[in-house]
């Protein structure tokens, strides 16, 4: 990690260097922590820490971007003389009008860094770690999971006067606990270390592989379902992967190509892409300096709106509404800060009010089979339960379903009022009419 | 790096209570670049150099690194990683032990016989817009992207134990897809293969090799007459399976549950476990006595080729399925000496700010001795499937369910009608089970994979499959319908 300081010398230095009308330098820095566990045992730890520093040269529409990890003098101005080699040889881009300008930008305050020493120590995340591990022991279990922190920095400035800087902290728990064929999962993620839910997460995981024990054989068949909000986000994450960047849409690649205004899915489901709330893992700015904008994407099952870049939003006329990923972006701006606004029912009224459905812990190795009608392939994992007149009557095998995640989402009943962070998304538990499962799975 | 800095780095391990360290050093360059419907998309070249440290301190590993390349970095990266050490000490069962390997000290060259970053970005343009504009057969063509990406790698190993590699490396790939659009209905063709092409650790000789523009013009022709082709039949059928596409499957259901690091529960709690445990070495038939699958690392140009893994361990070539009995798993030196297997040589890391684990090399199946249009001739009702499209297991890597991206009916011993959206399910030892007929060696092409993903933090691994088309019997096909 550098500091404000040192990234803008960077840029200066960079500056000294270049001669093109335009350039942006974007310096992304992180050093990250990592613990895993398995079988109740530390097996890996590791930490990492790296600074990449990108140029994006523009002349006219020729554009040209390389990046370097050294950031010595003579490292720089070899970037300059890359990314300029690059633009020399590259064609225009007629879709590229200019950088963005600073008279556009205006940044919130912003202050989500952990700086505490229990956030760097090994010590203590061994010591977190030694006590999951205990109690796992003490009902005759496994502990297996990870434990993350990590801090990262985004520095954007341009000749046309942009300058943000920003640094994140994340921290993330995994646990996963298992028995003789039966395991379960919970989690807990967050931006300082000491809100990280340890106690929860070790006793949700402890109980749902308890509960998980000798799981029953069902028929393969469409079921109502009840995800808790960590399969929810592996909906959310696949949606996200199939359709909701703006170049698959423009494309026609997405279940949203052409229905811009339509009703998509369930009244119940609304979706946000928000950058700022406080509850997610806020970042100011995207990847070209552009303060992150609130796009209500489903709106009431409505698609409402997409996300943009510089790009993008002179090309379709629209706002740029700050989702640049780093150029040379060849997927088109994406949202990276969902939300899936929360409903009115708690977790347990769900269950206790469903007459019959499965209840899903989470996914595993879902992948489309075509993304156009968001068709996907996937498993369940780590708890998969039957619920019957509102109690969950027996664990039951881990079942493959083959599904249209967009008829999933059309035939939403219940959406939670609590929401979860997961994966850097929003998500709560929801209720589904009716979702397919193709075949068991014979691992357990 | 200079030697006398790897030094400092192994004295001060030892001096901090190390009983074991290495270092591993690496200067990377990559380009990749980017065409669609015919104008450039992007282009990217990037540097990463650095190093990383992996030590064993009170019987644990600690690993940490760093760009920082300076006397005074490479101080602090070796202090962290025996910090971290001790503090992984805290919550263990045993000391890692490490089974006894050679240590070599050699310097090895790479395979390429053009320097891919020799070549200017216009001749590379010129090749991906040529073959991409051949894809445009008519107007439903809407997407037509190329793509090529290269490495040019140094990396210096050296350990405790004396081992001192220094190994140089280049990879080349490139690929192209029509992806062709009719109101609801998406279909995409790729050739050599989907999701990046071929790869491999020859030069640019190696692209112009795999002859784009010359293939370009059937894909966008077979994209197009996807859309009006029927739907994959359901239910049981015989299916022949294309090299391109059996790669994956060969990755997945075999490649995969070989790890012995993920048999020991490792990865667990994201990638999974296997249905390979212990005690069914050289004891379960998990195919047909023709299924022969082999870890060779050995092949020259191969993507998951190498010499010197980074432990510093001789490549191998070792059996995982021999005829059709399940034989041997990929190993570290960690694993290795808990069940007193031999080190075959699979740790790798993906950069040098990972830590390596147990990778897949080229595993690859072996030639049988069936010309094509025999495998055919011999189903009276089947499919024939290529190039993947998409992929699902469980985490035992049992229940599998696979997508490509064509089929083709099979009737009377001859190939028939295409068929879209193709796929198929099984659980894996039947599966394999079913195989009774492989095509021979002039079929037999090893396919680079350049996304296979492992591991926290993730790393994405560039391996390859050897493989040729071979046939499987009773097959659940076209579940992937519904919906």
């Amino acid at each position: 990690m550098l500091d404000k300081e040192r990234c803008i010398q960077i840029y200066n230095d960079i500056k000294e260097f270049v001669k093109v009308p335009q350039f942006e330098v974007l310096i992304m820095g992180e050093d990250e922590s990592l613990t895993r566990y398995a079988n109740s045992i530390i097996h890996q730890n590791v930490r990492t820490s790296d600074t990449t520093v990108q140029l994006r040269v523009v002349s006219g529409k020729r554009i040209g971007v390389s990046s370097t990890n050294d950031t010595s003098k003579e490292g720089l101005a070899d970037l300059v003389k890359a990314s300029t080699e690059i633009m020399n040889s590259s064609e225009e881009d007629p879709d590229f009008s200019s950088l963005p300008e600073r008279k556009e930008i205006k940044y919130p305050q912003f202050d989500y860094f952990d700086s505490s020493a229990k956030f760097d120590s090994e010590d203590y995340k061994a010591d977190v770690i030694s006590e999951i591990c205990s109690k796992s022991k003490s009902k005759s279990l496994k502990a297996f999971g990870r434990f993350t922190t990590s801090k990262m920095e985004l520095f954007v400035g341009n000749s046309l006067g942009v300058e943000a800087y920003a640094k994140t902290s994340q921290v993330n728990l995994n646990v996963q606990i298992m028995g003789e064929g039966f395991s379960g999962f919970a989690q807990s993620t967050s931006k300082f270390i000491s809100d990280l839910e340890i106690e929860r997460a070790t006793n949700d995981a402890i109980e749902t592989c308890l509960m998980s024990k000798n799981p029953s054989f069902i028929e393969p068949g469409d079921y109502p379902v009840i995800l808790k909000p960590e399969a929810t986000e592996d909906i959310i994450e696949m949606l996200n992967y199939m359709g909701f960047s703006c170049n698959a849409i423009s494309e026609g690649r997405s279940f949203l190509s052409g229905k811009l205004g339509e009703k998509v899915f369930s009244e119940k489901v609304s979706i946000i892409d928000d950058g700022l709330d406080s509850r997610g893992f806020v970042m100011p700015f995207d990847f070209e300096g552009i303060p992150k904008q609130r796009v209500e994407i489903i709106k009431d099952g409505v698609f409402n709106d997409f996300v943009t870049d510089s790009k993008w939003a002179l090309k379709l006329g629209r706002k740029n509404t700050g989702h640049a990923l780093p150029a040379p972006n060849v997927y088109g701006p994406v949202p990276l800060n969902l939300i899936f606004l929360e409903g009115d029912k708690s977790f347990e009224d769900i269950v206790s009010q469903t007459d019959e459905a499965i209840l899903i812990t989470r996914f595993w190795y879902s992948n489309p089979t075509n993304p156009k009608v968001g068709l996907v392939t996937g498993l369940t994992r780590d708890g998969t339960f039957f619920i019957k007149n509102g109690k969950i009557e027996k664990p039951i095998k881990n079942l493959r379903y083959t599904d249209s995640l967009v008829n999933l989402l059309s035939n939403v009943l219940e959406v939670g009022n609590a929401l979860r962070l997961y994966e850097g998304f929003l998500v709560p538990a929801i209720k589904c009419k009716s979702f397919k499962f193709t075949s068991v799975a014979p691992s357990q | 790096m200079e030697d006398c800095l790897i030094e400092v780095a192994l004295e001060k391990a030892s001096e901090l209570g190390a009983t074991y360290a290495d270092l591993r050093y690496e200067e990377n360059e990559y380009e990749s670049i980017s065409v669609k419907n015919e104008k450039l998309e992007g282009v990217k070249r990037s540097k990463s150099d650095g190093f990383g440290v992996r030590v064993i301190v009170d019987g644990s590993f600690g690993f940490s690194s760093s760009n920082d390349t300076s006397k005074e970095g490479i101080l602090k990266v070796t202090d962290e990683a025996c910090r971290i050490a001790k503090a992984s000490a805290k919550v263990k069962e045993h000391s890692v032990k490490l089974a006894i390997v050679k240590p070599y000290k050699d310097k090895v060259g790479h395979n390429a016989k053009i320097d891919p970053f020799s070549i200017s970005l216009n001749e590379k343009l010129d090749l991906l817009k040529e073959a991409t504009n051949s894809l445009n057969v008519s107007p439903e063509i809407v997407l037509r992207r190329g793509n090529m990406r290269f490495l040019k790698q140094k990396k210096i190993f050296a350990s405790s134990e004396g081992a001192h590699i220094e190994q140089d490396r280049i990879e080349s790939g490139a690929g192209i897809s029509a992806t062709a659009i009719e109101g609801n209905e998406v279909q995409v063709r790729s050739y050599p293969n989907s999701f990046g092409g071929d790869l491999s650790t020859f030069g640019y000789e190696f692209i112009k090799g795999l002859k784009l523009g010359e293939n370009a013009k059937r894909i966008g022709e077979e994209a197009k007459a996807l859309l009006k082709a029927k739907k994959c039949p359901e239910g049981y059928r015989d299916i022949i399976i294309d090299g391109n596409h059996l790669a994956l499957q060969v990755h997945e259901s075999i490649g995969h549950p070989s790890e012995l690091d993920r048999v020991l529960g490792y990865e667990a709690a994201y990638a999974g476990t296997s249905f390979l445990t212990p005690e069914k070495l050289n004891n379960l038939k998990v195919g047909s006595d023709i299924v022969n699958i082999v870890s060779d690392a050995t092949i020259i140009g191969a993507l998951g080729g190498f010499k010197y893994d980074d432990e510093g361990v001789l490549a191998k070539r070792i059996y995982i399925i021999k005829n059709g009995i399940f034989s041997g798993y990929l190993n570290s030196r960690e694993t290795a000496a808990i069940f007193g297997f031999e080190p075959m040589g699979a740790m790798r890391a993906e950069n040098w700010q990972k830590i390596p684990l147990i990778r897949m090399t080229s595993i690859n199946l072996e030639p049988g001795n069936y010309e094509l249009d025999d495998l055919i001739g011999e189903i009276d009702n089947g499919i024939l499937l290529s190039t993947t499209k998409s992929w699902s297991i469980d985490d035992k890597r049992l229940n599998f369910q696979f997508a490509t991206e064509i089929g083709w009916e099979v009737k009377g011993g001859k190939l028939g009608e295409m068929v879209k959206n193709p796929s198929y399910t099984g659980i894996t030892p039947e599966f394999w089970s079913s195989c009774d007929g492989i095509c021979n060696k002039n079929y037999w092409h090893v396919w680079g994979v350049p996304n296979c993903g492992k591991g926290e933090p993730p790393q994405i691994m560039r391996l390859s499959h050897g493989t040729s088309p071979a046939r499987f019997r009773n097959v659940k096909v076209g579940v992937a319908n519904v919906g």
